[in-house]
């Protein structure tokens, strides 16, 4: 399960805000700056001197890849969140910001999009690139690597469906430097979408083409980000170094990413490290949680929150789970505050899918309509008697898949005992690898499909879109919970998604709706607890898009 | 002595293919795949896009054959966790890392377990026997990911005198950690057998006959070393083949980029080329040592030429 992942959230856009797609948006202000990018989400309150060396220290897992691509690990994300720029990026308090477009012009319903790039684009060779190179890499990573740009695009789910080539993507350049791109439905997510997905970069075709796969290492390397990658000693270390000649958005102000490579950066190796003053930043691992917090200085010590919900999928093939009262008394058997102190506090209960930390969140804790009972342990018995099984009797016993881990299987173990307690239904659970568990979960035929597993979703982007689609369509297109949620439901959810004006209070009906019918449990909105040297200034979550937070990072004088 | 090498190597080659099968089989039935090891599971078009790239949608015999051809070649075919390298160039950027280490952990083992088998073998019953005794049990009940993780913390974290992690070569502070954990429960165990091996061959027909004879105690101790020491050898042979194939716990706690840290990250990756090679390459540094091992022994007593038939 693990959502020993946070909770303040203290970079949101304060709701209410303008956002993009809320209006039609005329030339964006150009962000050029020649000097230290301001951070305006971490902004110290006193006055502060800045470090003369700008160095940051990481750990960081080794990368598939050193470039756009699918986004399969956290090392390739991170060097495509700072070694490549997109036509949009995210700033410090992870609002859309033009990166190499310079304005981004939709039409009135959302469904085209039009940038214009800024001029003299080049790669870290000095190779220049145009719009043109945007369309060729956009189409290329669906051919290439099977990267399906999200269904909202024209033509990717008849791409998806093997019923349509990759050249009829809603991508095109209309002239080096206009780029457009097509939605079927209105998409006034485009921005964080574009900013978040680790396709949505170009590819240096010209190295691509001589070097294949190669490309993406030294010596040969070039990318479009603010950072070049300069060194890489496998398996040990990688160096970024700021690219003066960076025009694609604001200049970071540190100058230099030394990156110590580890197999998990989550991990005691990454701690023990930050402990010896190795590294500047680090994510503290479960079990050190509370020492942290107790001995280091509060400004050392932060929650970091991004949209990271923790869930069990349930599989309704198993006649035993196809009643929703069955799946709702399950719902309602699991006290989620006692699971949180296995995960020492980090996160939130979470009583619905989306969280409020997304893009037109709804703040405040919110709970479809069976579970607004005043005793749900009671509640939850009555759901079970009703669908034939008082007390659990007659109620087989279940298989539960467990990703193993820190906090994974205990937390199994906390929710087995609590629907064992409150409804005498016994469970048993399989732990596994990474590996395993997802081979066992997502099989396309569903060999070794326990009953019930582990599911987390960490979000690319910060929007509902990123949730939604995939957990929910077509029976959950990555968790199979085989709930059919009615003939409407892909109507109202892709109209919930596009709307410009109420977003938010239909996205959380739409929650809600769902729900109700529990295909997944949620369980916790999780946060990391991430611990910085003093006069380090910087926050961001170990996964996706928050990477780009690191471009806004500062080092100031140690108090 | 050229034919007992042959008839060795002659003997390898079917190991390594019950090892290359053995290895390739049970991975194919373990569930999950490559490029299954993310926050998320790729989509489904990616998979599939994966799969027929490296040719994981063909059936397993083709793939079989397909490793079993590379790995003729020295080159393994392409990893799939490290994309765009050989398994061929992993590997022998890791294997040298991997061989520093465990043979440095093996020297210092032999340099502080068999003066100490030694010392506790000539001083039997004494003082020093019971200490090195009662110290070389306790150090062998510690496995080495437990002592490197309290060296770590204690000489790492607490006192700041040596780095917490990485490896900048042999002759680096950061050696020091990851040298000594490795060495201590060998270091140990070559201790425990040299002082078995020692007293053994003392008490043998020929040691008296000597001792009679009224030989000096330096050369009576020369031949019982002489001929304790071949026993003592084998061991250490099999601790070299474990220092360098399973140092995989402390080269990951220690973040050291040699091959066991590679295998680890290559089984949960499920990267089946890495995977094989490395195995492979494991299997053939046990049978290459224990070669060299018997030679050496041989080389001191011929009757072990031809198992001892000569």
């Amino acid at each position: 399960m693990g959502f020993g992942v946070g909770t303040v959230l203290t970079g949101c856009a304060a709701p209410g805000a303008k956002r993009p797609g809320q209006e039609a948006r005329s030339t964006t202000t150009a962000l050029l700056e020649s000097g230290p990018a301001t951070n305006t989400n971490l902004a110290p309150t006193v006055e502060r001197r800045l470090r003369d060396q700008q160095v940051l220290r990481l750990a960081m897992e080794e990368p598939s890849l050193a470039g756009p691509g699918p986004g399969l690990d956290t090392g390739l994300q991170f060097l495509v969140h700072v070694g490549f720029n997109g036509l949009y990026g995210l700033d410090a308090t992870r609002t859309p910001i033009p990166n190499d477009a310079q304005s981004y012009e939709p039409s009135p319903d959302l469904r085209t999009h039009r940038f214009v790039l800024r001029p003299g684009l080049t790669w870290s060779d000095g190779v220049p690139y145009t719009a043109v190179d945007y369309e060729w890499s956009f189409k290329a990573m669906a051919e290439t690597f099977g990267i399906m740009p999200d269904g909202v695009v024209v033509g990717a789910r008849e791409l998806s469906d093997g019923v349509g080539p990759a050249d009829a993507l809603g991508f095109t350049a209309l002239d080096d430097q206009t780029f457009e791109v097509l939605t079927v439905d209105p998409c006034p997510y485009m921005l964080e979408m574009l900013a978040g997905r680790t396709w949505a970069r170009p590819v240096p075709r010209h190295l691509l083409e001589v070097h294949g796969e190669a490309w993406a290492q030294l010596p040969h390397w070039a990318g479009n980000g603010p950072y070049r990658l300069t060194e890489w000693n496998r398996a040990s270390s990688m160096v970024l170094e700021r690219r003066d000649d960076f025009l694609g958005g604001p200049l970071p102000t540190i100058q230099r990413i030394e990156l110590t490579l580890v197999d998990s950066s989550v991990s005691e190796t990454s701690y023990r490290a930050f402990q010896a003053g190795d590294l500047d930043y680090a994510v503290v691992p479960l079990e050190e949680v509370d020492a942290a917090r107790s001995t280091l200085a509060p400004e050392q010590v932060r929650d970091v929150v991004y949209p990271f919900s923790s869930m069990i999928v349930l599989n309704a093939a198993r006649p035993a789970l196809a009643d929703p009262r069955v799946r709702q008394a399950l719902y309602l058997a699991i006290d989620r505050e006692a699971l949180l102190t296995l995960s020492r506090g980090l996160g939130r209960p979470a009583y619905s899918l989306l969280a409020p930390e997304m893009r037109d969140g709804h703040p405040g804790e919110r709970r479809p309509a069976f579970a607004t009972v005043a005793d749900p342990i009671a509640a939850a018995r009555q759901l079970l008697a009703d669908a034939g099984y008082p007390n659990g009797d007659g109620f087989p016993r279940l298989e539960y898949l467990a990703l193993a881990g820190a906090s994974g299987v205990p937390e199994v173990e906390a929710i087995q005992s609590m629907w064992a307690a409150n409804l005498g239904i016994n469970i048993d659970i399989r732990p596994l690898d990474v590996a395993s568990w997802f081979g066992a979960v997502f099989s396309p035929d569903q060999t070794g499909w326990g009953d019930m597993a582990d599911a987390n979703w960490p979000s690319d982007y910060p929007d509902p879109a990123e949730l939604l689609e995939p957990l929910l369509v077509n029976g959950g297109q990555f968790y199979h919970h085989n709930v059919d949620l009615g003939p409407d439901f892909i109507t109202s959810l892709r109209t919930a998604l596009g709307l410009t004006e109420g977003r938010s209070d239909a996205l959380a009906d739409f929650d809600l709706g769902v729900t109700d019918q529990v295909p997944l449990i949620p369980l916790a909105f999780g946060s990391e607890l991430a611990v910085t040297q003093p006069g380090v200034d910087t926050e961001f979550f170990y996964y996706g898009a928050d990477f780009q937070r690191v471009r806004f990072a500062q080092m100031y004088e140690a108090p | 002595m050229s034919r007992m090498v042959l008839s060795r190597i002659a003997a390898a080659v079917p190991v390594l293919l019950v090892v290359f099968t053995t290895t390739f089989v049970l991975f194919r039935l373990a569930p999950g795949g490559p490029f299954q090891t993310g926050a998320k599971p790729p989509p489904a078009e990616v998979q599939a896009a994966l799969d027929a790239r490296y040719g994981l949608d063909a059936p397993a015999w083709q793939q079989y054959l397909r490793y079993g051809r590379a790995s003729l070649t020295g080159e393994f075919g392409p990893s799939y966790s490290q994309r765009g390298r050989s398994v061929g160039s992993i590997i022998s950027q890791a294997l040298p890392v991997s061989l520093q280490l465990g043979g440095a952990a093996m020297v210092v083992s032999i340099v502080t377990g068999v003066p100490l088998g030694v010392i506790a073998a000539r001083r039997r019953a004494s003082i020093p026997d019971r200490t090195i005794s009662t110290m070389t049990a306790t150090l062998l009940a510690i496995p080495d990911f437990i002592l490197v993780s309290v060296l770590v913390i204690v000489l790492g974290v607490y006192t700041k005198t040596l780095p917490t992690q990485g490896w900048e070569g042999l002759f680096s502070l950061r050696a020091i950690i990851p040298i000594v954990s490795l060495a201590v429960g060998p270091a140990a165990l070559l201790a425990r057998y040299t002082r078995a091996s020692v007293l053994n061959i003392s008490g043998d027909d020929f040691v008296v006959a000597a001792r009679a004879q009224g030989l000096s105690a330096r050369t009576l101790e020369r031949r019982v070393l002489r001929n304790a020491i071949p026993p003592v050898m084998s061991i250490a042979g099999l601790v070299f083949s474990a220092l360098v194939g399973g140092s995989f716990f402390v080269e990951s706690a220690y973040n050291i980029p040699g091959l066991g840290r590679e295998s680890v990250k290559a089984i949960l990756a499920r990267d089946y080329p890495l995977i094989m090679g490395t195995v492979l390459v494991f299997a053939v540094l046990v049978v290459a040592i224990n070669l060299c091992v018997d030679v050496a022994a041989a080389t001191i007593d011929k009757r072990l030429i031809d198992g001892g038939t000569r």
